[in-house]
């Protein structure tokens, strides 16, 4: 009797022990896979999300090379003012996730023109469009126009800008970046 | 068999009470759930171990930091949170405490704070439960306080330092990369941090620090989430985030580039002028308001009889004409973003930067 109040005790000490541990643990932290990619492609497959607005820089005239640039359609990814203020108070009130994306769209394309010199000029140009584009985001315009200043004299490739199209603003923040 | 019985009760016990725990000083509540705490106490031992060696330049002013280094930076933080709650910690019902008779600094509050319309209900990453907790007690003039390490903790200053954490902080796709513990992934986690602590500072009517609505013309115009200090929350955002950035070890060109949009997303809020319209659209605006304004001139003129609508329209043009008139005036006088005083008010304790490292190597070393 003694014995089976003594493993009944400690039974149930087990129990309670194992209770305590595991009631905490989460279910898992919700894991978004829609972004899971490696390859070159817009950042969301989800069509709301393409944009389709028309880039500011109206050419009459497109080099042939524009047209083949293999980074501009990645343009119409970028979010856009319009986007921002789609948003939730919660949503904006830490940088949205919109405009991080925005920002690794860019780290890829530099990236991959880092490792490849034959896309660095691709890369450039897609870095002036977005620096002159009046209708996406200040933050990121900041950083392809930072993108700019940064990889001319290493990447060597010469990339007159528009100052009409790019504000105080802008330029003011893009000298913030590191 | 006493024994058995006696050691079993205990191990229950002590297993009961590491629900709660304390990590670095900072009490962490059996709210959030464990796998977040791991990357809590990772994210605050990498702040305080971290070797900084490149720091940016306003950051230390920013922050009136002595030294910055990972003591010092771990400090700051501490100094602003005390108290960790999860997203499931409810902050009203059994939870809630309050005290009557409680005497407040005779400041006023930020006038935002009356006018504020979007409280959130929910919690998605991070938010100073503490400031809130003060802001409002001192709008309704009640102590306000929650049930915290088995004690009533009263909100008798905005640095109290109740931090409540949601899913959104930890989620992937609010982060930098997929490597929850990545380095970049720690900077991006704790910029937020630094960013909610700052909340906890500040007197008067900049108390809480809290946010002011972005202006006409800005990305975010109409959002209660821009700040006109320079040394604000989104401020201290950013250069924290710079700093750590600056000697991320391991952060991809991605890593680095998706963090720059984050410090200047950060950037961007601050904001000083009641507007973002350019010299340019100022006076296409005024030239349009002009020429409306003269027809009704005209109009009223030649029809005196019957013109109460015409008069009064007119008083609403010559209205806004002196706005634009003013905005104009405003564009033309330069303004940069005020430091503020970050002095918290009422009454607060704040611990060496040898007191806060004892507390941490003591926590590394039972790690």
């Amino acid at each position: 009797m003694k014995r089976i109040t003594v493993l009944f005790l400690f039974i149930l000490g087990i129990a309670l022990v194992s209770w305590n541990f595991w009631k905490r643990d989460p279910q898992n932290v919700s894991q978004d896979l829609s972004q899971s990619n490696t390859s070159m492609r817009p950042i969301s497959n989800d069509s709301e999300k393409v944009k389709t607005h028309e880039v500011s820089i109206a050419d009459t005239k497109i080099p042939s090379s524009d047209k083949q640039n293999q980074f501009n359609h990645f343009i119409k990814s970028l979010p856009i003012i319009d986007d921002l203020q789609n948003l939730s108070p919660e949503e904006v009130h830490h940088t949205p996730e919109i405009i991080k994306d925005g920002g690794e769209l860019i780290g890829r394309i530099h990236a991959e023109a880092d490792s490849d010199a034959t896309k660095r000029v691709d890369a450039m140009s897609f870095f002036k469009k977005c620096a002159e584009d009046e209708q996406i985001v200040t933050a990121i315009r900041a950083v392809c126009l930072n993108k700019i200043y940064k990889l001319v004299p290493v990447w060597k490739i010469p990339t007159p800008l528009s100052d009409s199209r790019i504000s105080k603003d802008v330029l003011k923040l893009s000298h913030k970046i590191p | 068999m006493k024994k058995i019985i006696g050691m079993t009760l205990m191990l229950t016990l002590s297993t009961a009470s590491e629900a709660r725990e304390r990590f670095a000083g900072i009490y962490l509540d059996s709210s959030i759930p464990a796998s977040q705490i791991r990357i809590i106490k990772d994210d605050l031992a990498y702040l305080y171990s971290n070797p900084i060696k490149d720091v940016d330049s306003e950051f230390q002013s920013m922050a009136e930091l002595t030294k910055v280094d990972g003591p010092h930076l771990y400090n700051w933080v501490y100094n602003r949170v005390k108290y960790i709650i999860g997203e499931e910690y409810k902050l009203r019902g059994r939870n809630a405490v309050t005290k009557k008779g409680h005497t407040f600094p005779a400041t006023p509050l930020p006038p935002s704070l009356l006018k504020r319309t979007n409280r959130y209900e929910r919690i998605s990453i991070m938010s100073n439960a503490g400031a809130e907790l003060y802001l409002t007690g001192k709008l309704a003039n009640v102590l306000r306080g929650l049930k915290l390490d088995n004690k009533s903790v009263f909100a008798p200053s905005p640095r109290v330092g109740i931090i409540q954490v949601g899913e959104g902080h930890f989620l992937e796709r609010l982060l930098i990369n997929k490597e929850l513990q990545s380095e970049a992934n720690k900077i991006k986690r704790l910029s937020t941090i630094f960013h909610e602590a700052r909340h906890g500072d500040g007197h008067s009517e900049h108390v809480g620090f809290i946010h002011s609505k972005c202006p006409p013309g800005h990305n975010l115009s109409g959002f209660d989430a821009c700040e006109a200090y320079s040394n604000g929350a989104y401020s201290i955002d950013a250069v924290a985030t710079k700093t750590l950035l600056l000697n991320c070890k391991t952060c991809s060109i991605e890593d680095k580039t998706k963090l720059s949009a984050t410090i200047a997303d950060a950037y961007s809020r601050v904001v000083v002028r009641s507007h973002l319209k350019t010299e340019a659209q100022l006076l296409e605006e005024m030239a349009t308001y002009q020429r409306v304004i003269d027809f009704y001139i005209g109009f009223i003129a030649a029809n005196p009889k019957g013109a109460e609508a015409s008069i009064k329209e007119l008083e609403r043009l010559q209205k806004q004409m002196k706005e634009c008139e003013a905005q104009l005036k405003e564009l033309k006088t330069p303004v940069h973003p005020k430091k503020m005083d970050a002095k918290p008010e009422g009454s607060f304790e704040e611990v060496s930067v040898e007191k806060s490292s004892s507390l941490m190597k003591s926590s590394l070393l039972r790690k």
